[in-house]
């Protein structure tokens, strides 16, 4: 019950003592971790990275139904600007004097003409750096203008500083989204079962939910791109299953201990085997084991022809960037289809009594690791010094391999997860090594953002371990 | 009478005595002939009220409401003997950021060129308490104070939110901060309050510019709405703040303090608080 009593998330750092700043060889992470927990490092040059407000923005705007008032000066709603996502949403773009006297009347104006001018079924009060500082109390306003219109008021409580990890914005948002829009567990519960992503695009997330069809078991995902209805749903699930790790661990603890949904914290369905064993295992749980036995064992036979594909590239070196769980799978991947992990960036690592790591770092102990989100210097860095045959990440990160001249494979566009996913992936990875030319003239071989003597630097040269 | 504007900022922990001395220091000022502008930095706006018969004044961050033009007249009155008095103001208690309002009701006045407008000889700052965020510092940051004086009795706290003043000192002074004029011993009584006021002086080598006797006829002023300057101009308190007040804008040599590192403080206190009982020990047996 203890989540959800308090009046928003924990900070990464502290919640699960995640760390954003790492370079080094895994096995130095792997040590760390098993003598407790990772030292927490400090940048002595820090480039710019998401803020958790971008991340319960971009989280926000994918909940079908609701609208979004940000609380703050009008920048802090750039997030929102372009994304056509069909979410009302609005910014008190407060000033000056709001700052020192309260934007409390600001607010308010705010929601009623959001109220009036869209009626949407919900409203999230989004709190931003400014008004962190004065201490708005939106938590007021939202409860006297909740009974006033009708209408569910939701504060979410992003500040922008307080934590260096963007994922703490992740964890905010589910806190607000369980807390107040999601209704107690009924006695009658549903047929389905929660799958709890926010980092998966929406096809990826719908080919899992095809795959849990096939084995004739519903579902719903939760936080990411989910509406109103569902959310009323979520406390009725016979299960919630994890599929990003830490991300998922609050939504799945949570519901667990105030609803009593039991929560499955499984390795994630990457590549071939690692999708067997999450299909098999969560069709066990919910009463399906013999249909998923059986299903994974005929996408196992159809799957035998994606790493034929790849067989002329055996031995490529592959480079990826994905959130931790993502990626230890992702190695699994890479095996499977003959292709070398040659370096892994991670945007942080909360990895206490974390097996994946333990398993990646047995077999790869020098792998070249980087924790950090942004920071394309440390990455160019590293880019440079492995010349890796494929870089693997999602959305702009790849723009910093493409410079160097390294094909790229960006995974915004592709789904992951699942047996559809291990194909694609594949697909696409054969199709990237085979025209590796489009990236090289891109590139030109050179990043010219730094100069050569900076790349000259040991890439940990600004991750430092602070003495105290 | 000096040509160039002596910009003065007086602090002190909460209820000490500030605007009561400010305000009498701005009288004394005004009735020897100077142009003065006292600004009120705190939320309460109520610093210069004893200079100007207790009326309520619009505050410079009122004034801004709703992006209004603000003129001087809006946020200005003439109180006594001339006196330009403006309260800075600021949120209502428990909402907004009064260190932000300091800051944003003086670079108003600057925009405003009040100063200039005036022709002020003196300009003092009330600043309200302890210097508690970068807000409440503003006044000594950026040179835009000459001189700052803090105002502290012989209680522990006034004389550790004297130390915490000090800090903020030493750190802006070098980069152009004001520096300290002294410290203003106020409402003295006790046989041990001024030698204790001298030696935490000493220790952080700074001065005390005067001290100021604990006196009924301040009370007295007070609940008649004015200074003793105004209200009692022949009593011996308001010789006393004239002499303050003297000696405040003839002082040329301000200095850069040394604060106390707080276990020194804390271990400086104790030393004083077993001095004392030493001393009362024999007036209290007999």
């Amino acid at each position: 019950m203890t989540l959800l009593r308090q009046r928003t998330a924990l900070i990464r750092e502290k919640r699960s003592r995640a760390i954003a700043a790492f370079c080094g060889p895994i096995d130095s992470l792997r040590q760390e971790a098993e003598q407790g927990s990772p030292a927490q490092r400090v940048r002595t040059f820090s480039q710019d990275h998401p803020s958790d407000l971008q991340r319960a923005l971009h989280l926000l705007q994918s909940i079908q139904g609701l609208a979004v008032v940000v609380h703050g000066p009008a920048g802090c709603a750039s997030a929102l600007h372009g994304v056509d996502s069909g979410t009302p949403w609005t910014v008190t773009a407060i000033d000056q004097r709001d700052s020192i006297m309260g934007g409390d009347s600001k607010l308010r104006r705010a929601i009623k003409e959001l109220h009036a001018s869209h009626r949407p079924p919900a409203i999230a009060i989004v709190a931003t750096p400014v008004v962190a500082i004065n201490n708005d109390d939106i938590e007021s306003v939202a409860a006297e203008l909740r009974e006033e219109l009708g209408t569910p008021i939701v504060p979410v409580f992003s500040d922008g500083f307080r934590s260096k990890i963007s994922a703490t914005g992740h964890d905010v948002v589910v806190h607000a989204l369980l807390k107040h829009l999601v209704p107690q567990r009924p006695r009658n519960l549903g047929t389905h079962i929660n799958l709890l992503g926010s980092s998966a695009s929406h096809e990826d997330l719908q080919g899992l939910q095809q795959l849990l069809e096939e084995i004739g078991i519903q579902s719903l995902v939760f936080p990411r791109g989910s509406s109103l209805n569902e959310l009323e749903r979520v406390a009725a699930a016979r299960l919630s299953v994890g599929l990003e790790g830490d991300d998922s661990d609050y939504a799945g603890q949570a519901l667990r201990d105030r609803h009593g949904v039991p929560f499955l914290d499984i390795a994630p369905p990457v590549g071939n085997a690692n999708t067997a064993h999450w299909l098999k295992t969560v069709g066990e749980a919910a009463g399906h084991g013999a249909q998923a036995a059986l299903a994974a064992s005929c996408h196992a036979h159809r799957l035998q022809r994606s790493v034929q594909a790849l067989a002329a590239f055996n031995g490529a070196r592959v480079f990826v960037n994905l959130p931790a769980p993502q990626a230890f799978a992702f190695a699994d991947l890479l095996a499977e289809l003959g292709l070398v992990l040659a370096g892994l960036k991670l945007p942080s690592y909360a990895g206490v009594g974390d097996a994946a790591l333990g398993q990646l770092a047995a077999r790869l102990p020098h792998l070249p690791l980087l924790v950090g989100e942004g920071q394309p210097f440390e990455e160019v860095n590293l880019l440079q010094r492995l010349r890796p045959d494929l870089y693997i990440g999602r959305g702009v990160s790849s723009s910093h391999a493409l410079r160097l001249g390294i094909p790229t494979l960006d995974l915004d566009r592709i789904p992951l997860h699942g047996y559809l996913g291990a194909e694609r992936v594949a697909r696409e990875i054969a199709r990237s090594l085979s025209n590796p030319a489009l990236a090289r003239f891109l590139g030109g071989g050179a990043d010219e953002h730094y100069k050569p003597s900076w790349l000259t630097r040991s890439t940990h040269w600004y991750v430092k371990q602070e003495v105290k | 009478m000096s040509k160039k504007t002596q910009h003065l900022a007086i602090y002190g922990k909460g209820g000490i005595g500030k605007s009561t001395t400010t305000s009498n220091i701005a009288a004394a000022l005004a009735e020897a002939g100077y142009r003065v502008v006292q600004i009120g930095c705190d939320p309460k706006s109520d610093s210069t009220n004893t200079l100007r018969g207790g009326n309520y004044l619009n505050t410079v961050l009122d004034s801004t409401r709703d992006g209004a033009v603000v003129r001087l007249n809006d946020i200005a009155a003439v109180g006594f003997k001339g006196v330009v008095c403006v309260e800075a103001g600021g949120p209502v208690p428990g909402v907004g950021c009064a260190g932000r309002g300091i800051n944003a009701a003086i670079s108003l006045l600057q925009e405003l060129h009040l100063f200039e407008e005036v022709q002020a000889d003196v300009v003092l700052y009330d600043v309200l308490g302890d210097v508690v965020c970068g807000g409440f510092a503003v006044p000594i940051r950026e040179g835009l104070t000459d001189r700052v004086y803090v105002v502290s009795s012989s209680d522990f706290m006034a004389i550790y939110a004297a130390n915490n003043l000090f800090k903020a000192i030493n750190k802006y002074a070098p980069s152009g901060g004001a520096k300290l004029g002294g410290i203003i011993a106020n409402s003295l009584s006790a046989s041990y309050a001024q030698p204790l006021i001298d030696d935490f002086a000493e220790r952080t080598s700074t001065r005390v510019v005067d001290y100021v006797p604990r006196s009924p006829v301040v009370a007295q002023s007070e609940l008649y709405g004015q200074t003793v300057i105004e209200a009692n101009p022949g009593s011996a308190q308001a010789d006393v703040y004239r002499r303050l007040a003297r000696a405040i804008v003839e002082d040329t040599d301000p200095v850069i303090p040394k604060p106390l590192a707080v276990n020194d403080l804390r271990q400086w206190a104790r030393d004083w608080g077993d001095l004392i009982l030493r001393e009362e020990q024999p007036a209290l047996a007999a």
